[in-house]
Parts: C-alpha cells; sequence; structure tokens
C-alpha cells in the first residue's frame, strides 16, 4: 500500500516519522531489551541506520513498518551482542557472588523477564501483538515475513510463556 | 487463550505490557537531540557554531554584531562598512562622511543617520573602486580627501541619530578604531 505521507529522502518527513513512531517503537525495545537504557540506545541507532537508507525508502511498504523493522534488527542484534557480552561476565564472575545490574532494576518484574528469555523473534511478534496491537498482516509487514509464519512465532511464545508464568508452572 | 485453569495469557500480556511500558517515553523524543538529526548536520558541514547560528533569530545576530563592535571587532563591521582592510580608510571615510552631513545640513546635530548612509555610500564606491584594481585608496601614504590627513579615527556605523559623530580626524597618530576615544569634536556655539 502506497505510503503519500512522507517523501523518501525528505529531511522534514523523516523528522515527522521519527516524531510519530519514536515512542511506540522506543517502547517495544525496552520490553525486547529489558533496559530503557539500552532501548533509547537502539532506538536512536535504528534512526540513525533508517536516516542513512531514507532516500532508498520504498514508497509500497508503509513508513512507520519499514523504521519498525529496522529497530527490531537493531534490538535483536543488541541482544545478540548482549548474550555474547554476558557469557565473557559469567566466565569472569565464576566464584562470586551475583552483584545486580542497577540498570535492570527499572525494568524487572516477571512477565517482561520472560518475554526476553523468548528467542528474540518470537519475542518481538508478543511486543508487535500485545504491546500495540498490530495483526498478523501488518506484523508480517513489519518483520519482513509470511503471516503464517507469524502466526507460528506468536503460538510458540505464548506456549512457552504459559508454560512459564501460568498456574500449571512447576 | 484461557487456559482450564482460567488464566487468560492474552489479557495478563495486554495487560502487564501496557501497565509497565505504556506510560515510558525516552529521554530525548525532540528531533534535534536525534542521533540522526546530529549525523545530518555533520553530512552538510554545519556543526554547533552553525546550527546555534540557524536557530538564532535576526535580532540576536544584530545583537552579536554589537556586542563584537563593542569589545573590539568593530574593525571587522568598519571594513565590511567601508570596503577596505586599512584603518586609515575607514577614519578618512567617516570623516568625509560627517564634513558632507555638515555641508548640506549646516549643522551638526542629528547627523547621525546621515553619517551612516554616506559612510555605506562611501564604502560602496570604495569597494567598487578597489575591486577595478584601484588599490590606491588603500594605501596609507595615498592622497586623500581635502578633509582627511590620512590619521582618522571613528566608526563608520553603529551611532544613533542624534549621538556624535565622535569622528575627527584630530587625534592622535593612532591607526586602531579600538583604542582610546577620538578627541571629542567641535561643538557650535
Amino acid at each position: 500500500m502506497p505510503d503519500p505521507d512522507y517523501e523518501p529522502g525528505s529531511k522534514e518527513d523523516f523528522d515527522r516519522l521519527y516524531q510519530s513512531t519514536y515512542e511506540r517503537i522506543f517502547r517495544s525495545l525496552v520490553a525486547l531489551t529489558g533496559s530503557p537504557a539500552a532501548a533509547e540506545d537502539c532506538t536512536q541507532e535504528a534512526f540513525l541506520k533508517a536516516f542513512k537508507d531514507w532516500k532508498h525508502w520504498n514508497r509500497t511498504a508503509p513508513a512507520e513498518a519499514w523504521v519498525y523493522r529496522i529497530a527490531i534488527n537493531t534490538a535483536l542484534s543488541h541482544r545478540r551482542r548482549e548474550r555474547l557480552r554476558e557469557v565473557g561476565e559469567l566466565v569472569r564472575r565464576l566464584g562470586r557472588p551475583h552483584q545486580p545490574d542497577p540498570t535492570e532494576a527499572e525494568i524487572a518484574p516477571d512477565l517482561l523477564r520472560e518475554i526476553r528469555r523468548l528467542p528474540p523473534k518470537q519475542a518481538a511478534a508478543i511486543v508487535l501483538r500485545h504491546l500495540h496491537g498490530y495483526n498478523n498482516r501488518e506484523m508480517a509487514a513489519i518483520l519482513g515475513i509470511p503471516e503464517s509464519t507469524v502466526a507460528t512465532r506468536l503460538a510458540d511464545a505464548k506456549k512457552t510463556l504459559r508454560a512459564r508464568l501460568g498456574p500449571d508452572r512447576g | 487463550m484461557i487456559s482450564k485453569n482460567g488464566f487468560d495469557l492474552d489479557a495478563q500480556l495486554e495487560q502487564q505490557l501496557h501497565r509497565q511500558l505504556g506510560t515510558l517515553s525516552g529521554p530525548s523524543p525532540q528531533v534535534f537531540q536525534s542521533a540522526y538529526h546530529a549525523a545530518f548536520l555533520k553530512a552538510s558541514g554545519r556543526g554547533l557554531v552553525s546550527s546555534l547560528v540557524f536557530a538564532a533569530s535576526s535580532r540576536a545576530v544584530a545583537g552579536l554584531a554589537v556586542a563584537a563592535f563593542a569589545v573590539g571587532g568593530g574593525s571587522l563591521v568598519a571594513a565590511a562598512a567601508t570596503g577596505s582592510s586599512n584603518p586609515v580608510v575607514w577614519g578618512r571615510t567617516v570623516t568625509t562622511a560627517v564634513q558632507t552631513c555638515k555641508d548640506a545640513r549646516n549643522r551638526t546635530h542629528g547627523i547621525g543617520e546621515c553619517v551612516s548612509r554616506v559612510a555605506q555610500q562611501q564604502g560602496a564606491e570604495e569597494r567598487a573602486a578597489h575591486s577595478h584594481g584601484n588599490s590606491e585608496q588603500d594605501h596609507p601614504t595615498a592622497p586623500s580627501s581635502s578633509t582627511s590627513n590620512g590619521h582618522g579615527h571613528g566608526r563608520a556605523n553603529g551611532r544613533s541619530p542624534g549621538s556624535s559623530p565622535g569622528a575627527t580626524p584630530s587625534g592622535p597618530e593612532n591607526n586602531h578604531l579600538t583604542g582610546p576615544p577620538a578627541t571629542p569634536p567641535d561643538q557650535p556655539k
């Protein structure tokens, strides 16, 4: 579906896109990264990447979905880096008592923690559906995958969450 | 979907995600604070100074120019007004302008605006002459007009109407615009 609201390459239009999508993207990335600070970094990085490629944006895809996809991929890359860093930290901390990271104390309830434990692509699907209310077609456009894959990811994620959070757990 | 134990995961997800993240906002949602905007400014060759200049109003820019003049940057303004980098030319231009205005009005009060206008006009002529290869005007020892001794003081611009011209050529031999004040002008009785 063409997006007549934005002109590829226009700085002013990109500014509007930033202002209209920033909050939603930031919240999604908080859920995916588990940290507002990391989410802020990823959000800024994502918009920077998007801006560099803005003149090549294909108008047949909604601009918001396009920038959302970049943001989610950025967050997923961040998570991969974090995992690698955590492995290194774990090796260094062997034998020492665990010191909690104060930045993680802001967002630490069970649900978010469990979402973070999901495979990243499943976590992204959960956030897009249940935080922002996107339907499968919209999520397919955002994630760049078939609708059937969206449905599969959602089903797998819920199965895992239900097992971990539901009353039957344990 | 509600499980057999009454656990509605969908409702829990929506409720908790909205409660925990719904009101969360980032620290810098403004465009001018964003990383891409900074990259844009850098790529277009406009750094912090340029962005500040763009943000400032024309009045603020004018205020900065006046302030720069007051603290000693007047040479830049004078040079711009007279079209010469030589302080001798600045003084000569203003001296000529003052005399022209005195002759035209036969008085010395309220000629500030006139002096400013004439000085700018002469500056334009200086620039035109300079651009045609006539560098004689900029030489301190070059012949000058009858009203100048070649060592004038004064400011070509920036005086309010009605203020004392304060730009006579009778001061000490000093070519600095920002130096001691010029000798007060002769006041008519």
